[in-house]
């Protein structure tokens, strides 16, 4: 790999390593100010926009809708509001429009804890991995699939930086199949879930960044993919 | 080369700089605090390094565990789980027990088998949730059922709980607090606080509390009816409101199948040609809801008037068993000169009750009731059975003693093919004792303290809530709790000969539990009114149910797959079978059992959890099951259930001696499900009060005189001094033309003049979609059984209603709707509104949209307080606004439309 190159896919690391933490947390907590403060970041606009295949498309366009939030957060209320978006779409107890579980998309019935989750679990297990709450909690839900995504990108990063070709291309080709067999499978449709609800603050419209980000991942990966293949 | 490799060398900007910015961000994030586990990974070896070392190891296939149905429909058969790593992946069922005629297998319905879609539901609550604009300072209690909501964790939730226990008690004292539901009791008796609580006769009607009759109640005492094999002695089966095919599904129609190819023929009184009446090919008598007194007395008017010299009368066992039919064998403790026969000759009011009489009241033609009348007669062997469904009418406090009174006329009681009494969902048509009993689990070394509930019923209580006087007897209750052999005691601390003081209580906390009461309540429409009036709402369960919707906490609670297991209640079971469930899967998220969460909270006020007992569950699990017996061939004597050996002593962990026993314990967990073999001729048959029969001296039965009281004087002071009417009750059973019956739907209940605003009868079928209201948040039943409302051909016509139409339900009390289902089997006059969906009211319009009878059910106190679901009147409209959509294609949970 040429220096040129190897500085670009260290970029291209970074910059997942970053989406994804930021996606975990932005989707695996209540919010607060200081997640509205990151968001609100230039340079979080920019590391989407560093995904956009053209202009005007909804990577490109990221940017310019976080950077209204610089200004929405000025208002205390808006923080309230965020809050309760987050709880009415992802925690409930009302019904969710877009309940953030595979299982609820992928199988005939809409449940938790299917044989679905189960094969998630064991993808986990592969990488030493299983939640925190296990058996309790499900497996599949999109905060513990971004946060696996965002292990994968850190341990990828480290066997970059260590120089272990093997390493990175065992996290790359876990991160490919995941997004090929879940994330990139369940999430458009959670997407078109999604947009039936009337709430328009931060997560719905997050949701759609979310999935043209998982889209474009895919693509990076591959291309990681290749050129660790090539070095 | 690559695509976005390329983009990122050709792209105008500093790299370097942006990497900078990409570490300091990703660093950011990090720093981010983080709640819930539920959204983190960790290595697999710190969360479960044994486990999941073994499930590495584990094969394709689960482990079946046994999971029978918990629900309280009546069915009570075997659910089993087929469990891989923590995920059910299959249901199953009975299917190791052989399948005859006479023994049949405890197969699961559709209901049992969508357990996991119930206990793994999208809908379960997974943390404790606080309404968004409710707090101690700020209270906006008419959000309620409105509001957004915030997720807070069970320490929180444990200390607004205590916060507003002791401030609402030590402010408002004694009976400020309402528990619905029992799972709030143990705390508030171990805090000393006294409490209000609630009782009804949802489920019994009037069959609640026949104690002082001699007979049992059809739940709790269910000896009260001949076996199942004998029913086929039986002629005929005369029944009121029968309808196991859809009550309770699976064996009790089986069961009646099995007398049906015995040769029984079965005439059902029924609103409605129910599936039952199809299958067994009955005679259907289509009859006016709330009547079947009416049908009953006219009938033994027949036997009265159409005897020859003991052609029908069974004059024998009415002298030797009998008090009160005449005034020959009046009663010793009477306080009326009134007999029955003089009252069904009209000697009292001027209306010999004849068949004629009862035609203008029940809609049925007096040739049929003639003709029933003379199979009633003596030379026949019949059962009649008197469903709960007949008594869960206002003002028919008198309709068990009428149809045992009927019953007595023929001599059907005491002998093989003949008895009378309740029958409901429970105990699959089957009575007599059981012949596999529950053992004990021992004391669990719990402590109680000092609080008390005063308990009003629940017809009442909303009104009671808003501040209105209601009656505190527990009479009823206590009758329902001490059955036919201990009503006696259970009178004696009240006083029978003076009205009962109606009293108020100042209600500013509501604890809703273990029943949905704001659901299963009649007049829920001013349920909400209550909900919103007071300070501080509670509510605890599975679901954010229609009830805990309008709380400002809620609470996530195990469903009973997540605890250790336990003995289905023996109360409701078949007597030929033990079913018993273990734990199958760990809580779902935050969940805890009732008992936790009051333990969390109990920990705020200082109390221990060892108040709650000191013994562990898994050995009063043990205990029980150790002492379970199960009757020998003899059907005299008993021995153990289950062996154990050391092994499985070990194995449990628990304390205990090997024993002898039917099954291996092992064997018996693991199947789920013990049933005693049955045949024709065998030891274990059981014919109600066949001792009593031949020597009525001898073997008294439970009345006050030992015999049966066509004159019952105790039954009418109870219900003249603790009762809710005005009016008197004689000892001889009267009919009364119920509030909300057939007369109502007259103005001023002239049965020749103008029909009211509500013209129409509603009636409340048991519906296979549910058991009461569990399992109406289940998609996959909702897909199978829609829910309409069930309006005659006639009715819907004349209202130019169609199939498929939206109408809407109007009672004087609230509105609902329903899509309409017209059929020719339901009598016209009356419309049959499934029991059990979670109300979804709209709040601009008032409207109900989930055809909620409780929302168009009022607050009606009468005689014993019985909950009168089959009397309402209503009328049925085409809906003006926008059709509603199918339950299916709702959102799950509720009211996010």
């Amino acid at each position: 790999m040429t220096e040129q190159k190897r500085e670009a896919a260290e970029l291209l690391l970074s910059n997942r390593l970053f989406l994804y933490s930021l996606l975990h947390k932005l989707f695996g907590r209540e919010p607060d100010a200081e997640l509205l403060n990151i968001l609100a970041e230039k340079h979080t606009g920019e590391a989407f926009g560093l995904l956009s295949g053209e202009d005007g498309d909804v990577l490109d366009r990221t940017a310019t809708f976080l950077g209204e939030i610089r200004e929405d957060r000025k208002n205390p209320a808006f923080l309230e509001e965020v809050k309760a978006e987050y709880t009415r779409l992802f925690i409930g107890p009302e019904s969710l429009v877009a309940p953030p579980w595979e299982s609820v998309y992928g199988q005939k019935d809409a449940m938790l804890f299917q044989e679905s989750t189960l094969e998630v679990r064991n993808t986990y297990r592969r990488f030493g991995l299983l939640p925190e709450g296990y058996p309790r909690v499900a497996d599949d839900s999109l905060a513990l699939e971004l946060h696996f995504m965002a292990l994968l990108a850190r341990h990828g990063l480290g066997a970059f930086y260590a120089g272990d070709a093997e390493a990175l291309r065992s996290d790359l080709d876990g991160s490919g199949e995941f997004l090929e067999k879940h994330l990139l499978i369940w999430v458009p449709k959670f997407l078109e879930c999604m947009k039936g609800t009337k709430s328009r603050v931060l997560y719905p419209q997050m949701c759609l960044v979310l999935d043209a980000f998982l889209q474009k991942d895919a693509e990076t990966v591959q291309e990681l993919r290749d050129a660790v293949e090539l070095a | 080369m690559a695509k976005q490799l390329e983009e990122v060398l050709n792209k105008k900007f500093s790299r370097r700089d942006f990497l900078r910015e990409s570490v300091a961000a990703t660093a950011a994030v990090a720093g981010l605090s983080f709640v819930g586990r539920e959204s983190t990974l960790a290595s697999a070896d710190s969360v479960a390094p044994a486990e999941a070392a073994a499930v590495a190891d584990a094969a394709e296939g689960g482990k079946w565990v046994a999971a029978p149905c918990w629900h309280n429909c009546g069915g009570k058969c075997l659910v089993r789980a087929c469990v891989k790593d923590g995920v059910i992946i299959r249901q199953g069922t009975d299917n190791f027990n052989t399948d005859d005629e006479i023994n049949r297998q405890h197969r699961a319905c559709l209901r049992g088998f969508s357990q996991q879609y119930q206990a793994r539901g999208l809908d379960r609550l997974k943390y404790p949730m606080k309404r968004r604009h409710w707090s101690p300072d700020d209270r906006n209690p008419e959000l309620r059922g409105q509001d957004e909501w915030e997720r807070i964790s069970w320490d929180e939730a444990a200390t607004y709980i205590h916060d507003e226990l002791e401030r609402i008690n030590s402010t408002y004292g004694d009976n400020a607090i309402l528990a619905l539901g029992s799972e709030a009791n143990s705390l508030l008796n171990k805090l000393n606080i006294n409490y209000l609580n609630t009782w009804s006769t949802s489920s019994w009607g009037t069959w609640y509390a026949p104690g002082p009759l001699g007979w049992g109640d059809g739940c709790n005492y269910y000896d009260c009816n001949n076996d199942r094999l004998d029913f086929m002695n039986c002629d005929y089966v005369v029944a009121f409101g029968y309808n196991p095919a859809w009550s309770a599904l699976g064996n009790a129609t089986n069961y009646a199948v099995g007398w049906k190819k015995a040769g029984v023929r079965f005439i059902i009184f029924d609103p409605i040609y129910t599936d039952t009446t199809a299958i067994l090919d009955a005679k259907w008598i289509p009859i006016r809801p709330g009547t079947d007194m009416a049908a009953m007395i006219a009938m033994s008017y027949v036997l009265l008037e159409e005897d020859n010299n003991g052609s029908l009368i069974d004059w024998d066992f009415l002298d030797r068993c009998c008090v009160g039919q005449d005034k020959d064998h009046m009663p010793a403790d009477v306080k009326t000169d009134e007999n029955y026969f003089d009252y069904l000759r009209g000697e009292y009011d001027g209306v010999p009750k004849t068949p004629e009489w009862a035609e203008r009241i029940t809609g049925i033609p007096a040739d049929t009731l003639r003709e029933v009348a003379r199979i009633l007669g003596r030379n026949n062997n019949v059962a009649v059975l008197s469903s709960w469904a007949s008594a869960r009418t206002y003002d028919t406090e008198q309709l068990p003693q009428t149809a045992i009174c009927m019953a007595a006329m023929g001599g059907h009681i005491g002998k093989s093919g003949n008895c009378v009494g309740p029958t409901a969902w429970n105990h699959t048509n089957n009575f007599g004792p059981r012949l596999v009993k529950v053992g004990s689990t021992g004391p669990n070394g719990a402590t109680d303290g000092s609080g008390k509930a005063t308990m009003v019923c629940e017809t009442q209580v909303w009104n009671a809530v808003l501040g209105e006087p209601f009656n505190p007897t527990n009479i009823f209750n206590d009758l329902n709790d001490a059955g036919p052999n201990g009503w006696k005691e259970a009178v004696a601390g009240y006083d029978l000969t003076k009205r009962v003081e109606y009293i108020t209580a100042p209600v500013k906390m509501i604890w809703t539990t273990n029943k949905a009461k704001l659901t299963t309540c009649e007049g829920a429409k001013k349920g909400v009114e209550a909900f919103r009036s007071v300070e501080f709402v509670v509510g605890q369960g599975h679901f954010l149910t229609a009830t805990n919707k309008y709380a400002d906490i809620v609470l996530p609670i195990t469903t009973n797959w997540e605890r250790e297991g336990a003995y289905v209640w023996e109360g409701y079971m078949n007597r030929d079978i033990l079913l018993i469930n273990r734990k199958v899967v760990e809580p779902f998220y935050e969940s805890r059992s009732d008992a936790e969460a009051m333990m969390t909270i109990g920990e705020k006020f200082g109390l221990s959890p060892d108040l709650w007992g000191t013994v562990s569950a898994t050995q009063l699990l043990f205990n029980s099951v150790v002492t379970s017996t199960v009757i020998k061939e003899d059907g005299k004597t008993w021995e153990n259930l289950v062996s154990v050996t050391e092994s499985d002593i070990k194995e449990w962990g628990v304390e205990g001696e090997p024993q002898e026993g039917r099954v291996p314990i092992s064997k018996y967990m693991e199947d789920g499900l013990y049933r005693v073999d049955r045949y024709v001729g065998d030891n274990f048959g059981y014919i109600d009060k066949k001792e009593f029969r031949e020597d009525p001296e001898a073997n008294p039965i439970g009345t006050n005189s030992g015999k049966i009281e066509f004159a019952c004087q105790t039954w009418a002071d109870i219900l003249n001094s603790q009762g809710f009417s005005e009016e008197e009750y004689s000892a001889i059973p009267k009919y009364r033309a119920p509030t909300q019956g057939y007369e109502d739907t007259f103005v001023d209940g002239n049965l020749d003049g103008e029909k009211t605003a509500f013209p129409l009868q509603c009636i409340n079928p048991h519906y296979q979609r549910r058991a009461h209201s569990i399992f109406d948040n289940v998609p996959w039943l909702r897909e199978a059984l829609a829910n309409p409302v069930y309006l005659s051909k006639k009715d819907a016509e004349n209202r130019g209603i169609v199939d498929g139409d939206t109408v809407k339900i109007s009672s004087r009390y609230g509105e609902t709707l329903r899509h309409a289902y017209v059929t020719a089997r339901m009598m016209p006059g009356v419309v049959g509104l499934p029991h059990g969906p979670w109300i979804r009211i709209d709040e601009e319009t008032g409207i109900d949209h989930a055809g909620s009878e409780n929302y168009i059910t009022g607050n009606v106190a009468r005689g014993l307080g019985c909950s009168g679901y089959n009397t309402l009147n209503v009328e049925v409209t085409k809906y003006d606004g926008e059709a509603i959509p199918e339950d299916v294609e709702i959102p799950q949970t509720i009211l996010f439309e």
